[in-house]
């Protein structure tokens, strides 16, 4: 399982060892190189000062070396090295401890310095400076083999240039000293890494585990949560200011949960609700027919009872079977061309006896040659809903007008009739499921889902819905049939 | 027994009627609560089947109404509503009993038996008076062990006198005991039928117990025969 606080410390830790050993890195090779500068500087000095030794008088070189000032040169007792040659390759002198062999040469430009690193010749490494100058000059007439104080006299070869002389000084020395003191240095900056890292990873998994309390605080108010506790909310108080949108977002989701189990537990205890009274309706006349069955009439009535009882179920069941596939999205569509003047016709014939008996005039001011675009059963379970609602709670003796017009968004259908007993409050319930303006379940006609399937179908069909209450008592039902169903 | 039934679902009540009826009671019925309100106000019954949701005026207003206006009869609520607060606020507004739909017809008879028998302060169903017993819950009558075969309507009669010994009962009040509101009952009706319900009980071996007080009424005395 993927953990965040596992993640963290990984990613910190990695990133924080790579930054440590990159830096440690550049420290090391900048140590190494000024290690390596600083000793190879102090070679230079010392093969200048061996360079000093050396002193052109005419067309000799004199060599001041002296065994007794320079003992780590002596054979058999010193371990460095060193030999200056002309620059054409003729010895002038070298240190004992070379004895018949010679250091290497290193291309190295007039006046120049070259460093570089060889095996020494008792086997050890060993680094190596050469320098390429003239020799340091003092005019003397003699030009005896030997100096004043017996130093030996070397005659520049007459292949060389006199006025150009170079001479070639070689120094060399064991580089152990250096590469131990590199290698310390590589030593503790490593050890300084890994302490680092572990002193690093300790913090950061104290802070993280600090860090996340929170979160496991929230996660056991969670946890606590069920669908009986849906009335408690997460405790804000306390809470870090990044998980503060999180945890808000929780609570607004646990309201619309709560909000709808409520409506699903208020709409199964409907359900429930609404079919009682025609089972009872049902079981009632069962019993009563059974009962008094040598009684044909009573058994006849009994039987037409049930027969309406079982319509009433039969029409909630529907209902709520349509509006089941409309909320399941197992609606879909099929447009045909419909001419709405003739569909509303049709919707009122089937309604037509109900509306005599209240003296309702049918007014139907659609145009005849006006079509839509849209599928025609559900719109004809629209229209016959909302003039069957039209009918049953108009005033008697008042019309039911249907009109349309046109509107930038589309085509506008609307059916009005006179109500009353109607409050404009009630306006916003209208398409509840169950909903009733007078909770009473009369005859069985209308269970309060007519509005609901009209809704959710409208919303099938991408047709807005409004409702209007004027003070007068008028209720319109407004459809808008947008432009792409029209035709 | 005069019973009325407020039910705006039609053939709930037309099934109620019908079967109440045939039971012997003298059935009237409402089909929303303003139109229980008047017949409650018209006529005194002994108990009425009080729906909840009720056009125009709902129940528990039409049960307020009644007891605020002093009407005694016992009520019982027939209602679709299940939760116990729905039976609780009922009962606490005066109702006397509480049926939840859907029901059975044979509980709903023995539950207004009772309410009956609760109207007339009757404890036990089985009334003995001599050679008479007459049992107000399976609704039948035997003289000395043998039942007496009497329709619906001889019973009620010999009921409402039997429950109301000792007084005296207008021939009106008879009527209204078993005849509804919608019965169009002669002024000799109740004569007849208490004729006749004499004769099948002197047939049956049974001593005179129903006595005419001429001017008054029928009687039939406390601690008879």
């Amino acid at each position: 399982m993927t953990s965040i606080r596992r993640q963290l410390v990984l990613r910190i830790l990695g990133g924080t060892l790579l930054l440590l050993v990159a830096a440690s890195a550049f420290l090391g090779f900048t140590i190494r190189a000024l290690d390596v500068h600083e000793f190879d500087a102090t070679m230079t000095a010392k093969a200048r000062l061996l360079a000093n030794l050396l002193e052109r008088q005419g067309r000799y070189i004199e060599a001041e070396f002296e065994g007794a000032y320079l003992p780590e040169f002596e054979a058999g007792t010193g371990n460095e090295y060193f030999q200056c040659r002309f620059m054409d390759g003729a010895l002038i002198e070298r240190s004992g401890t070379l004895g018949a062999r010679e250091l290497p040469s290193l291309p190295s430009p007039y006046g120049g310095i070259a460093h570089g690193d060889l095996v020494l010749p008792d086997g050890r490494k060993g680094r190596i400076v050469q320098l390429v100058l003239p020799p340091r000059t003092e005019e003397d007439e003699g030009l005896a083999m030997e100096g004043d104080d017996g130093q030996p006299f070397f005659e520049i070869p007459s292949t060389l240039d006199p006025e150009a002389v170079l001479i070639v000084v070689s120094y060399a020395c064991s580089r152990e000293e250096l590469d131990g003191l590199i290698r310390s240095v590589f030593v503790a900056l490593t050890g300084v890494i890994i302490v680092l890292v572990l002193l690093i990873g300790l913090m950061v998994s104290r802070s993280l585990h600090k860090g996340f309390e929170p979160i496991a605080a929230m996660n056991a108010q969670i946890e606590a949560l069920d669908l009986r506790t849906l009335e408690q909310r997460i405790d804000l108080a306390n809470t870090p200011t990044e998980l503060k949108p999180v945890l808000t977002a929780l609570n607004d989701f646990i309201d619309r949960l709560q909000s709808a189990f409520a409506r699903e537990r208020r709409f199964s205890s409907d359900v429930a609700h609404e079919l009682r009274t025609p089972v009872a309706e049902f079981r009632t006349a069962c019993e009563v027919g059974a009962k008094w069955a040598d009684d044909s009439a009573l058994v006849a009535r009994q039987f037409q009872g049930m027969l309406e009882s079982s319509i009433s179920m039969e029409r909630i069941v529907d209902s709520l079977l349509r509006l089941s596939r409309c909320d399941a999205g197992m609606v879909t569509p099929q447009p045909v061309a419909i001419h709405i003047a003739a569909l509303a016709d049709d919707c009122w014939s089937s309604i037509a006896n109900e509306a005599n008996l209240k003296h309702l005039p049918w007014v139907n001011e659609l145009d005849p040659k006006l079509v839509v675009y849209t599928d025609v059963d559900s719109l004809h379970i629209i229209f016959h809903n909302l003039l069957s609602n039209a009918v049953s709670y108009s005033l008697p003796d008042r019309p039911v007008v249907c009109r349309s017009k046109e509107a930038h968004d589309g085509l506008r259908v609307s059916f009005a009739n006179n109500t009353s007993g109607l409050l404009p409050e009630d306006l916003k319930h209208l398409f509840e499921r169950f909903w009733r303006k007078d909770t009473a379940r009369s005859g069985g006609r209308h269970s309060g889902l007519g509005l609901a399937l009209v809704e959710s179908l409208a919303g099938v069909l991408n047709i807005r819905t409004e409702v209007t209450l004027t003070p007068e008592g008028v209720f319109t039902f407004t459809l808008t049939i947008p432009p792409l169903t029209t035709a | 027994m005069n019973i009325l039934i407020i039910e705006d679902a039609a053939t709930l009540r037309g099934a109620l009627r019908d079967g109440l009826t045939k039971m012997g009671y003298a059935v009237d019925v409402a089909a929303d609560g303003e139109e229980g309100l008047t017949y409650a106000r018209f006529k005194a019954y002994d108990v009425i089947v009080l729906d909840l949701m009720l056009p125009k005026i709902d129940g528990l207003t039409v049960l307020s109404e009644l007891r605020a206006a002093g009407q005694e009869a016992h009520v019982l609520i027939l209602s679709a509503k299940d939760q116990v607060e729905d039976r609780v606020r009922g009962l606490q507004m005066g109702a006397d009993d509480y049926m939840v739909k859907p029901f059975s017809f044979d509980e709903l008879c023995a539950r207004i038996g009772t309410l009956v028998r609760r109207h007339y302060q009757v404890k036990r169903p089985d009334i003995a008076m001599g050679d008479y017993t007459i049992n107000i819950a399976a609704r039948s009558v035997s003289v000395q062990g043998e039942a007496v075969t009497l329709t619906p309507s001889e019973y009620a009669i010999l009921e409402y006198l039997v429950l109301n010994r000792g007084r005296v009962v207008t021939s009106e009040r008879l009527s209204d005991a078993v005849h509804s509101c919608d019965d169009a009952a002669s002024a000799n009706v109740i004569p007849v039928m208490i004729c006749t319900l004499r004769k099948k009980l002197h047939t049956a071996g049974g001593d005179a117990m129903i006595q005419t007080r001429r001017g008054y009424g029928y009687f039939i005395e406390e601690d008879s025969p």
